[in-house]
């Protein structure tokens, strides 16, 4: 796991649980403005899909894993490709990156006790989405046998399994990373 | 990380018929929703009879408790390591038994059920590579979502599909309460035969 992600020109330490801890709660307290916001504003309408593109960049920028940046070291265990193309305007702007690593790919490599940290963050969050997915199929199915369950609920059927659906696929592309940063302990603790 | 010797009359030492069993159980799986959609899913309204209802809720429990894992009606050994067996699967441990008798002539030697380090490692790994297997699929509904939902007509294009989107739904929690278990079945080595 990297120690530091770069915000706004600004060296940031995440080597203190605490720190990542305080990213992630961050990170989905933000969702759930964007979720919020959209539902004010359009009921998810057209704009349910940013959530999703929000989801995306935590990961590409905070969070890693699946993608290159981030404070978690791809879970692949390769190297990222080399672009020839410059960087993309957002982290320009944003002064977001990676501090540059060492000249061979050994800083991208998971050793063996993070592939295993990996692989138990994977099983854990797997459950919350196995469940998390099953929530829009139960509350559907209790919708067209006892539709009078239901119709307490202030928002239209479909807005609602769209909604739950939208909060599982941030579940999917985010929990198993947030895991690791919210239980891996203390860096220095650890040296 | 394979709890029994026998399921279902089928021997799961050997890799080949565990293959077989993943094989089989995907097989009926894709056939049975096909047939649920010709038959019923295109009615938006199916789950209002109450004997469709029964059906499929026992239908998917089923599915979802065939191959173990979380259930332990299957042949993956418990996840979270717990080793005593529910008593409502009583009856086909019973007739497994029998058939294991018959077949070896001796009484079943009872597998060593808790999880030790490296079943809690295959488990792991398995749910990683599930995983990856559906951030796959995710990816390619992420596309077709954010293709649809910028339509104006989204709600209405939902509705009058709503014979794939059903069937797909089930297909995902097939898949993701099912397929760890299907990777540690396929993966795993044949098992030593007590002598």
């Amino acid at each position: 796991m990297n120690a530091e992600v770069v915000v706004l020109g600004r060296r940031i330490s995440m080597a203190r649980q605490t720190r990542r801890r305080t990213l992630v709660v961050a990170i989905y307290t933000v969702f759930a403005l964007i979720m919020a916001i959209a539902w004010a504003t359009t009921q998810w309408r057209g704009t349910g899909a940013y959530v999703i593109w929000a989801a995306i960049l935590a990961c590409r920028y905070f969070l890693g894993g699946y993608y290159a940046g981030g404070l978690v070291k791809p879970f692949n265990n390769k190297a990222p490709k080399e672009h020839q193309m410059p960087p993309p305007l957002l982290a320009l702007k944003l002064r977001v990156y990676q501090p540059v690593p060492a000249d061979d790919d050994g800083a991208y490599r998971n050793d063996e006790r993070e592939l295993h940290q990996r692989d138990h963050a994977h099983y854990l969050a797997f459950q919350a989405v196995g469940v998390a997915v099953c929530v829009p199929m139960f509350i559907a199915s209790m919708r067209l046998i006892r539709p009078s369950l239901m119709s307490w609920i202030p928002m239209p059927p479909d807005a609602m399994y769209y909604g739950l659906t939208l909060v599982a696929m941030i579940l999917f592309l985010t929990l198993p990373q947030a895991i690791l940063l919210w239980t891996e302990p203390d860096m220095e603790e650890q040296s | 990380m394979i709890n029994r010797r026998i399921y279902l009359g089928i021997p799961m030492s050997s890799r080949r018929n565990r293959r077989a069993l993943v094989a089989g159980y995907w097989s009926v799986s894709v056939l049975l929703l096909i047939c649920a959609t010709i038959l019923f899913f295109d009615d938006p309204r199916f789950l209002e009879h109450w004997w469709m209802a029964i059906t499929i809720g026992l239908l998917v429990g089923l599915m979802l408790c065939f191959l173990g894992g979380g259930a332990q009606l299957g042949p993956v050994a418990d996840f979270d390591g717990d080793p005593k067996p529910p008593p409502r699967w009583a009856l086909i441990e019973a007739a497994d038994r029998l058939i294991y008798r018959w077949k070896h002539g001796e009484a079943e030697q009872p597998l060593e059920l808790n999880l030790d380090e490296r079943d809690r490692r295959l488990r792991d790994h398995a749910h990683y590579r599930a995983y990856r297997i559906l951030r796959m699929i995710l990816q390619a509904a992420i596309i077709a979502g954010v293709l649809l939902f910028t339509r104006p007509d989204a709600w209405t294009l939902l509705r009058r599909y709503n014979f794939v989107l059903v069937p797909f739904s089930f297909l995902l929690i097939l898949l993701l309460w099912n397929l760890p278990q299907s990777i540690i079945l396929w993966n795993e080595p044949d098992m030593e035969e007590p002598r």
